[in-house]
């Protein structure tokens, strides 16, 4: 059974997972792995390249566009506002499109994103007519900012970028949910195995983000699998409704018309 | 009568300084093999469309980039 669809952008989607194209042992294993994974969303990125290097760029092209997903751009190892504006801009020249995964980082060491010229840069960009999904930290206040600023998508990081430790801070995501429960919420960067993926879903997260637990598993495609049928199972949960945790046992097995010799308390 | 002979300019193409005589963008860039395909360019931070590139006159000193897609997560 299929979750539900979803929009992003006005864009309907049957798959909650984004993946991303980077860090394969092969552009084949890419590619099998985002058939794998049934996303309709891969992320991708634009850089310099020499002259006599020209066919690279146009092959790597070739591949993606076969798979028809959206791309989603982004503005990775920007660490200003007006560096990640520029790069926008000619990912929308180059790509196409007015998508574009926001980053600005603030920190070489576990690449958190700079949630001042992150705010900054989305309020330009949105003016610009860029449609952005800010990579973001799990900050309450900072995605409350990039909500009013226009943003309908936010991606809160559950951990650093290729760290694959999981959600570190369930509270906040889970915080994050509670109070901004119309804004479309993806968890991107730090999940490391399908059962992160699951506990964000049943969060109520609409999607997750990822790359390197796909792309360095041992079998990125088998790996991708894995990764759909968590993320669905944990849409499923979220929209079946979770049960409460309570502090108290509470027998399933119906005690009405037990012998009284078996009734206690 | 000797034919005058062009002088090249110099250009920086994706940092590196570079040399050339050919002063129209799509012929500077097909020189370097950027002829079709996926590619935008930049000169002097100005992102320049591929349909002003045929028209598009190059100038000593100018800065150039050329970016193409690749893998991003």
């Amino acid at each position: 059974m299929q979750a539900s669809d979803w929009t992003v952008y006005g864009q309907t989607l049957s798959s909650r997972l984004f993946i991303g194209t980077a860090l394969y042992p092969s552009p084949q294993v890419m590619c099998d792995a985002i058939k794998a994974s049934g996303a309709q969303v891969i992320t991708v990125s634009l850089r310099r390249q020499s002259a006599g290097q020209a066919n690279s760029g146009q092959q790597f092209w070739n591949m993606i566009e076969a798979l028809g997903c959206h791309l989603l751009p982004n503005t990775a190892g920007c660490y200003s506002a007006a560096e990640a504006i520029k790069t926008a801009h000619m990912a929308r020249e180059l790509f196409e499109t007015d998508w574009i995964k926001l980053e600005v980082l603030g920190d070489s060491f576990n690449l958190q994103p700079d949630p001042f010229a992150l705010l900054e840069a989305t309020k330009i960009l949105i003016a610009d007519g860029f449609k952005v999904f800010p990579y973001c930290t799990d900050d309450l206040v900072l995605c409350q900012k990039l909500a009013d600023a226009g943003c309908e998508v936010l991606m809160p990081w559950g951990a650093p970028i290729g760290t694959g430790q999981g959600l570190l801070n369930p509270y906040a995501l889970r915080t994050l949910r509670e109070r901004l429960p119309e804004m479309t919420l993806l968890v991107d960067a730090g999940i490391g195995k399908p059962s992160d993926a699951v506990q964000a879903m049943e969060l109520g997260y609409d999607g997750i983000l990822l790359n390197t637990a796909v792309a360095e598993a041992l079998e990125p495609a088998l790996m991708a699998e894995a990764f759909k049928q968590s993320i669905n199972a944990g849409r499923l949960a979220f929209e079946a409704g979770i049960m409460p945790k309570r502090d108290s046992a509470k027998p399933s097995t119906p005690t009405l018309d037990q012998p009284i010799w078996q009734q206690h308390g | 009568m000797q034919a005058e002979s062009i002088q090249p300019i110099s250009l920086i193409l994706n940092e590196q300084p570079i040399e050339t005589t050919s002063f129209n963008l799509q012929a500077f860039l097909a020189e370097h093999g950027w002829i079709e395909g996926r590619f935008v360019v930049v000169i002097n931070d100005n992102i320049i469309a591929k349909s002003a590139h045929p028209n598009y006159q190059l100038s000593a000193g100018d800065r150039i980039d050329v970016l193409s897609p690749i893998s991003g997560g």
